[in-house]
């Protein structure tokens, strides 16, 4: 296991930067997710810590070693690939053990280790079949089996659980942590799904255009948000982010409000709150809670609301945010600023 | 009621549509299967009908299964004829393939001036054989090209490669293997590059080296790749004709070192108008061809898909 270092890391192609001066320390045995919408540079990042992408500029270090001009295969990092990109003529065997027959493992070592990830991932009974025989959350599994097999410095893993369907990817999501918590091995994990980051990461680095936007805790990222990106990425619902126009009394000009709709409130009178009426257009049953969508000045709101209250459309609100709960942002940089 | 038989209009409907789609479907297949009738089919059965008479210029009596009889106990035709094209086959088919499979590996990397490459290596299969044998007559000739290189490295043979009975058909299987080397390096770069990059990238991952990568994953890869350029060029091996009749002559000489199969057929039918004996050399020659590409899909048939 190893701490991974961006140092200053930009990537070119040609006239365009798909990563640029990203600047990440990743300590031994966290897991770190890399998130933000596609076309973010996120793969990119990642693959240049694999050795498939050359560094335009700057440094990558796996623990104290540069990187930079050493192949992939010396870097002894494992990866997860959104396709699987398992060997299709090979049995599940055969993959677990191609790693270690390059690296000269002795014949009965490899046996040792298949089996021992085979168990690990339920892949016992799968050991004879070929990739195409598999459905894909156990060829998935043959891939998370790939990677662990080989016991490297870190495990790298790019979108593994997007071509699953929604119930294995939640099953699979608890298995990949807790694989990752009892080996400790440091992860670096590429996702475009903040609910992924959110449940997964110890940090969440999150980027933009291939600009690294904020790297934290999920709560951090979730309370604290550096700036408008973030805090409308980061979060589901997503946050409201309304000119302070609309809520009298949010303050300044040239702002913009932020408040999470579960942190909206009917208001009850008094209080330390902001107060504000909207009309509900349209209300979401989430069974322990309702999702409110209403509009206020002509822009649209959310709120998350109990299930106990009868609301219907066309109605009015007297709605409340609590201040301590609202987050204010520059309108030109789009940076936090105190309230 | 009503809804019963707006149903039941529905279904009409589709089902005409179905049958309409199904005419227009026959109908571009029809003109190609024409074709192929017509200039595939008829002709296999009518020198199959030709082959049971004895057949010249214009029909003759009718032998039944003489020609085959006689052709059973042509000498000429299964000790030089079968034997060199058998023998020509089996050497000139690995070799094409091999030579093939190198090329289409070298153009497929990431290097300077690919694109030339492809086209250089692909310019033989596009010459015509009658350009490419007279010239490799004057390079292969006793005082040609070749025999002055090799004199330079300090070997000396004197005699023209096409005109000794022991050289001259490996000059030719040599010849072929490269003119054809362009077309089966077109047809691997094809399978080359239906091999998604991302199993690549797994196996640099996973530490394997350029050799080690070629020979575990590329080439159990390329299996069908290996099956279509093999029956493609086991097919085209069978039919030899070209270069033995531009090099050895109608006789395939020098004394039959050169004959294939398909020159023996010609020189009966033009040579020595037996039209019905040439038919029935050609059914055996299509039985053969036939029986050996069913092997081979046997054998190699089984595709892997990812």
């Amino acid at each position: 296991m190893a701490s991974v270092t961006y140092d200053h890391v930009t990537k070119t192609f040609g006239d365009t930067s798909a990563v640029k001066d990203f600047l990440l320390e990743i300590t031994d045995g966290e897991f770190m997710v890399l998130v933000g919408p596609s076309g973010c540079g996120k793969s990119t990042a990642l693959r240049m810590l694999a050795g498939l992408e050359k560094v335009s500029d700057g440094r990558i270090l796996i623990g104290d070693r540069v990187v930079n001009n050493i192949a992939p295969q010396h870097r002894d990092i494992a990866m997860v690939f959104q396709s699987y990109a398992l060997y299709p003529h090979m049995t599940v065997y055969d993959n677990l053990a191609f790693g270690l027959r390059n690296q000269k493992v002795a014949k009965s070592d490899i046996d040792t280790r298949v089996r021992r990830a085979a168990d690990i991932l339920d892949l016992g009974q799968l050991i004879k079949r070929k990739p195409k025989q598999l459905s894909g959350g156990q060829r998935q599994r043959v891939a998370l089996g790939r990677a662990i097999v080989r016991e490297p410095e870190a495990f790298l893993m790019d979108e593994p659980l997007s071509n699953l369907d929604a119930k294995l990817r939640v099953q699979t999501r608890a298995e990949i942590l807790k694989l990752q918590q009892a080996l400790g091995t440091t992860t670096i994990y590429v996702t475009h799904d903040q609910v992924e980051a959110m449940t997964m990461g110890d940090r969440i680095a999150v980027m933009k255009l291939g600009v690294l936007q904020q790297v934290g805790p999920p709560e951090e990222l979730y309370r604290e948000p550096r700036n408008l990106f973030v805090a409308g990425f980061i979060g589901s619902p997503a946050m409201n982010l309304v000119p302070v126009e609309v809520l009298d009394g949010a303050g300044g000009q040239g702002r913009v409000a932020g408040f999470r709709p579960e942190h909206v409130e009917l208001a009850s009178g008094g209080g330390n709150g902001i107060g504000f009426d909207a009309r509900v257009e349209v209300v979401e049953y989430l069974g322990d809670e309702q999702l409110v969508h209403l509009t206020r000045k002509d822009t649209a709101i959310q709120a998350k609301l109990p299930v106990e209250e009868q609301i219907g459309s066309g109605q009015e609100l007297k709605l409340a945010v609590p201040r301590d709960k609202l987050l204010l942002f520059d309108a030109d940089t789009e940076e936090r600023v105190t309230v | 009621m009503a809804v019963a038989g707006a149903k039941r209009r529905r279904v009409r409907g589709l089902g005409s549509e179905r049958t309409r789609e199904g005419v227009v479907g026959y109908g571009f297949v029809a003109l190609p299967m024409a074709f192929f009738l017509l200039f595939f089919i008829v002709p296999i059965g009518y020198a199959f009908y030709i082959s049971r008479y004895d057949w010249q210029i214009f029909k003759g009596p009718f032998v039944g299964w003489g020609n085959y009889r006689t052709l059973y106990h042509d000498s000429v035709f299964w000790r030089h004829a079968v034997r060199n094209t058998l023998v020509y086959t089996a050497f000139v088919v690995p070799l094409q393939m091999a030579l093939g499979l190198t090329l289409a590996v070298v153009v497929n990397q990431s290097i300077r001036f690919r694109t030339f490459f492809r086209a250089a290596f692909y310019f033989p299969s596009l010459a015509a054989s009658a350009a490419i044998a007279s010239i490799a007559t004057y390079i292969l000739a006793s005082d040609g090209l070749f025999n002055t290189i090799l004199h330079h490295l300090g070997y000396h043979h004197s005699n023209a490669w096409f005109a000794q009975q022991s050289t001259a058909l490996p000059s030719i299987i040599g010849l072929n293997a490269w003119t054809t080397s362009g077309t089966m390096m077109l047809f691997y770069l094809a399978a080359l590059q239906a091999i998604p990059v991302d199993v690549y990238e797994a196996a640099a991952i996973d530490g394997a080296g350029a050799w080690r990568t070629f020979r575990k994953i590329t080439f159990p890869l390329l299996k069908p790749g290996h099956f279509f350029v093999a029956v493609v060029s086991v097919i085209g091996a069978l039919q030899m004709f070209d270069q033995s009749f531009l090099i050895g002559g109608a006789s395939g000489g020098p004394n039959y070192s050169t004959l294939t199969t398909v020159l023996y057929l010609y020189n009966q039918a033009i040579g020595n108008i037996k039209f019905g004996y040439a038919a029935a050399v050609g059914v055996v020659l299509f039985a053969f061809i036939f029986t050996v590409t069913l092997i081979q899909r046997l054998l190699f048939g089984k595709a892997e898909v990812a």
